[in-house]
C-alpha cells in the first residue's frame, strides 16, 4: 500500500503530486500489478485534501493505462513502470558506484551533480 | 427504557434545565413539609387558645407558658408562608428571563437545537409548555396546601383573605402570576437576548403587574354596600371594607366624619342618622380571583403571541 | 443540476441604520462541492452562512438551500457556528445523546463517535479545550448526516495537528457521502488544497466566485514594460521604476512578446482583489445564479 505525502508549499499541483508519487512507487516496485490503491476516502482522511483531487489523479493514472478502476472494488495497478525495482541488479551496481564515489571523497551534492550531468548527456534530444 | 421516558426535544429541555428542576422539586418538598407542620401547629394553637390563668389553677394552664409555646407564633408563620408563595412568581420571572431564554440567546446555545432538526418555533413552544406544566402543578399544590394549612388555625390568624399576599396565595391568581411571569420572561429573553437584563426586566414587569393589580384589585368586582339607620353597625372581620361614612339627611355621603363629628368640616355630619360602608364580603373572594386570573392569563397570552412574532421575525 | 446553495439579491441589515452586513449577494454553489468563503473579518461570511442555515431572515432577496428554502432543508443541513455553542453543563456523552434525540431517524451515532475520537465521554463540555469543543460541535453536525455542511471559521481555535485531523475527517465524509461543504475562513492556508470552489466576500459583497481552477485560468499575471493593458480587464497594476506588474483578466490573447505571463497562485489572486476594492466582481458561470433561475420570489 502506498501512502501519499502532500507538500502544499512545493508549487506542484496536488493531483500531480499524487500522480508522481504513484509512479515513483511503481518504479521502485512498492506497487505491483494487482495491488489496490488507497480509496479516495483513505487518502483524504490522511492528507486532508479535496476528494476531487484524488479522483482527478486516479483518472490521470487510468488514462495513462497504469491503473484501472473496478466498480465497487477500488482502483488497481495494471502494470508497473520502468525496469529498476528496488532489488534489481542495476540498483546494486549504482549503489556500489555511489559507495566508491563516497570513498573517493565526493560530497552528496557532487554525486548528484555528476549523476544529473550524465543523465542530461545520455538523454539529450529526448523530449520525455 | 420505559415508553414514558421523555424523548427528543422534551428530553433535551429537561436535561438542560435539570438543575432548576431539582432545585424547584426540593423547594416544593420542603414547602409541603413546612405547610403540613403549620397545619398541625395551627390546630394545636387553636386548642390552646382557650382560657388560661395567672397564676395557673389545676384546670387552666399558666398564661406565661401558653404565650411561650412556638405554636403561638403560628399566625406569623402562616403570614410568612403567604408572603413567600405570593412572591414566587417573581422568582419564575427572573429564571425565565435570565436562564430559560436570555442565556440561551446570549450564549448562542439556542442554535444547538435550531441547527439540529428542530425549528425555533417548536423549540420555543416546548420551552414554554414544559415549565408551564411544572408551574401549574407546583403552584396548585402549594396554594392548596396553604389553604388547607391555614384553615386549621383560622381562629388564631391575624391576616385576612383580602390581604394582598394572602389573596394571591390562596387562589388560582398565584398560578396565573406564575404563567404570566414565564411568558414575560420569554418575551424579555427574546427581545433583550442577554441573560441578566432579560431576567431583570421580566422581574420588574411582573412586579409592576403585581403592584397595579393590588392597587386596583377592589375594583375588579362591584363591591357591596351596607347602610345602617340610627345606630352605627360594624362589619364582621372577614369583610374587606373599602369605604365608610355618614349619610346626611340630604343624602350627602361624608367619608371623613365617622369618628370626628366635632371637627369644623363635619358640621353637617352632626345631623346624620345613617351610616354606610362599601365592602367586599368574603364571598366575593371567588369572583375577584376569577376576574384577576382572567386578566393575567390574557396578558400572558398576549406576551406569548408577541414573543412568537418576535421569534418569527428574527429567525426563520 | 441542483445547487447546494443559491442566493439572489440577498441582503441582511442588522438594525435600521448602518451598512448592511450582506448587500445584494447573488451566487451559486453547485452540489457536492467543497467551497471556501474567504474574506476579512466582518465581511459578511457569517451572515451568509447564518441565512443559509435558516437561523435568521434576510432583509431582502432569497436564499435557497438544496433546492428549497432553509426552513424546509433544516434536517438535511448542518451548521457549526464560529463560537461552537454547546451546553456547558452537559457531558460529551449527553451532548451526543442530544444529537440523537433532536434528529430522530437521521442520527448516525457511529459517525459522531468517530469525530469525537478519544475524548472522555464523561467529561463536561465546560471542562473541554477549544479544540475539543470543536470536535464535539463537528460531531453533532456530522452525526445528523447532512447533505450540506455549513462551517463558520471551523478551525480557528485548533492546533495544526488537530486541524489536519479534522479536515481529514471532513474530507473523508465528503468523499464517502458526497456531502457538500461550505466553510468560511480568513486564513487562506487553511483552505488551500481542501476546497475546489471559492467565494471572496468583502464589505458584504461577493467579489470573486467559482471553481478555483476556473478562477485561476481566468486571470494572468503580467510583468513587463509599462503599456496600455486594454482590452484586458485590470484587477491590479503596480509600477516599479520602468516595470509593470499586473493581474489581468485577459480578453483575447495576451501579447507574450511584450509581457512575461504566468498563471497566478490562489494567494496572488486573493491578495490582488483585496488590495483593489474597485476591481469588477467576477463569477464564473457555475457560480452565477441564473437570473431566470428556479428561484421563486
Amino acid at each position: 500500500m502506498v501512502e501519499y505525502r502532500i507538500d502544499r508549499r512545493s508549487g506542484v499541483a496536488t493531483y500531480l503530486q499524487i500522480v508522481q508519487q504513484t509512479k515513483q512507487a511503481l518504479r521502485l516496485g512498492l506497487l505491483e500489478p494487482g495491488d489496490r490503491l488507497p480509496t479516495a476516502r483513505e487518502v483524504v482522511e490522511a492528507t486532508a485534501i479535496n476528494p476531487n483531487t484524488v479522483l482527478k489523479a486516479y483518472r490521470e493514472l487510468e488514462r495513462e493505462g497504469l491503473v484501472e478502476a473496478r466498480r465497487g472494488l477500488g482502483t488497481f495497478v495494471r502494470r508497473t513502470l520502468g525496469s529498476a525495482p528496488a532489488d534489481s541488479p542495476l540498483r546494486g551496481e549504482l549503489a556500489d558506484w555511489a559507495a566508491r564515489a563516497r570513498a573517493a571523497g565526493l560530497e552528496r551534492d557532487d554525486l548528484t551533480a555528476l549523476f544529473t550531468s550524465v543523465l542530461d548527456q545520455l538523454y539529450e534530444g529526448d523530449d520525455s | 427504557m420505559s415508553a414514558l421516558a421523555p424523548q427528543g426535544l422534551t428530553w433535551t429541555v429537561l436535561r438542560v434545565h435539570h438543575r432548576a428542576l431539582l432545585v424547584s422539586g426540593a423547594f416544593l418538598v420542603l414547602a409541603a413539609v413546612a405547610l403540613i407542620w403549620l397545619r398541625s401547629a395551627g390546630q394545636e394553637a387553636v386548642d390552646r387558645n382557650g382560657p388560661c390563668a395567672s397564676p395557673p389553677t389545676p384546670d387552666l394552664p399558666d398564661c406565661a407558658d401558653v404565650a411561650l409555646l412556638p405554636s403561638s407564633d403560628v399566625a406569623g408563620y402562616v403570614s410568612l408562608a403567604s408572603t413567600v408563595i405570593a412572591l414566587l412568581p417573581l422568582a419564575v420571572a427572573l429564571y425565565a428571563g435570565a436562564v430559560l431564554f436570555g442565556a440561551e440567546l446570549e450564549r448562542g446555545t439556542a442554535r444547538v437545537a435550531w441547527t439540529q432538526s428542530v425549528t425555533p418555533g417548536r423549540w420555543f413552544a416546548t420551552k414554554l409548555v414544559l415549565p408551564a406544566v411544572v408551574i401549574t402543578a407546583g403552584f396548585s399544590l402549594l396554594s392548596l396546601l396553604y389553604r388547607w394549612a391555614r384553615s386549621a388555625g383560622a381562629e388564631v390568624l391575624g391576616d385576612q383573605w383580602h390581604y394582598a399576599d394572602v389573596f394571591v396565595a390562596m387562589g388560582p391568581v398565584v398560578l396565573a402570576y406564575g404563567l404570566l411571569a414565564l411568558a414575560v420572561g420569554a418575551l424579555a429573553g427574546l427581545l433583550v437576548r442577554r441573560a441578566l437584563p432579560a431576567g431583570g426586566i421580566a422581574l420588574a414587569v411582573t412586579g409592576l403587574v403585581m403592584v397595579l393589580c393590588e392597587r386596583w384589585r377592589s375594583d375588579l368586582w362591584p363591591p357591596a354596600e351596607q347602610v345602617w339607620r340610627n345606630s352605627r353597625g360594624e362589619l364582621g372581620n372577614s369583610a374587606w371594607q373599602l369605604e365608610n361614612g355618614l349619610i346626611t339627611p340630604t343624602g350627602r355621603r361624608l367619608q371623613d366624619c365617622v369618628y370626628t363629628v366635632t371637627s369644623p368640616g363635619c358640621r353637617e355630619a352632626r345631623s346624620a342618622r345613617q351610616w354606610y360602608t362599601v365592602h367586599h364580603p368574603s364571598d366575593h373572594f371567588w369572583p375577584l380571583q376569577l376576574v384577576e386570573t382572567g386578566i393575567l392569563l390574557a396578558l400572558a397570552a398576549l406576551a406569548t403571541a408577541i414573543a412568537f412574532r418576535v421569534l418569527r421575525r428574527h429567525h426563520a | 443540476m441542483t445547487s447546494a446553495l443559491e442566493a439572489h439579491g440577498l441582503t441582511k441589515r442588522y438594525g435600521r441604520r448602518g451598512d448592511p452586513a450582506l448587500a445584494d449577494c447573488t451566487l451559486r454553489v453547485p452540489a457536492g462541492r467543497v467551497c471556501a468563503l474567504v474574506g476579512p473579518n466582518g465581511a459578511g461570511k457569517s451572515t451568509l452562512l447564518a441565512l443559509a442555515a435558516g437561523l435568521t431572515r434576510p432583509t431582502a432577496g432569497t436564499v435557497r438551500v438544496l433546492g428549497t428554502d432553509p426552513v424546509t432543508a433544516r434536517e438535511r443541513v448542518a451548521y457549526v457556528a464560529q463560537d461552537k455553542p454547546l451546553y456547558p453543563q452537559l457531558t460529551v456523552a449527553e451532548t451526543l445523546r442530544l444529537g440523537a434525540e433532536l434528529n430522530p431517524g437521521r442520527w448516525d451515532a457511529e459517525a459522531a463517535d468517530r469525530v469525537v475520537g478519544t475524548l472522555d465521554r464523561a467529561a463536561r463540555v465546560r471542562a473541554l479545550s477549544g479544540g475539543q469543543r470543536t470536535r464535539v460541535a463537528l460531531a453533532l453536525a456530522l452525526g445528523k448526516r447532512p447533505e450540506l455542511l455549513l462551517l463558520d471559521e471551523p478551525m480557528a481555535d485548533l492546533d495544526p495537528l488537530a486541524r489536519h485531523q479534522l479536515m481529514g475527517t471532513l474530507m473523508a465524509d465528503a468523499a464517502e457521502r458526497g456531502t457538500g461543504i461550505v466553510m468560511s475562513s480568513h486564513i487562506l492556508s487553511e483552505l488551500e488544497g481542501v476546497c475546489d470552489h471559492l467565494f471572496l466576500v468583502t464589505g458584504g459583497r461577493v467579489r470573486l466566485g467559482g471553481g478555483i481552477d476556473d478562477l485561476l485560468t481566468a486571470h494572468t499575471l503580467l510583468t513587463g514594460p509599462v503599456r496600455d493593458l486594454a482590452p484586458h480587464t485590470v484587477v491590479e497594476a503596480r509600477v516599479t521604476g520602468r516595470q509593470l506588474t499586473a493581474l489581468v483578466r485577459p480578453d483575447g490573447p495576451v501579447d507574450t512578446t511584450t509581457w512575461h505571463t504566468t498563471e497566478p497562485t490562489l494567494e496572488d489572486l486573493l491578495l490582488a482583489h483585496l488590495r483593489s476594492p474597485d476591481a469588477p466582481p467576477l463569477l464564473t458561470p457555475s457560480a452565477a445564479a441564473d437570473a431566470d433561475g428556479a428561484v421563486a420570489a
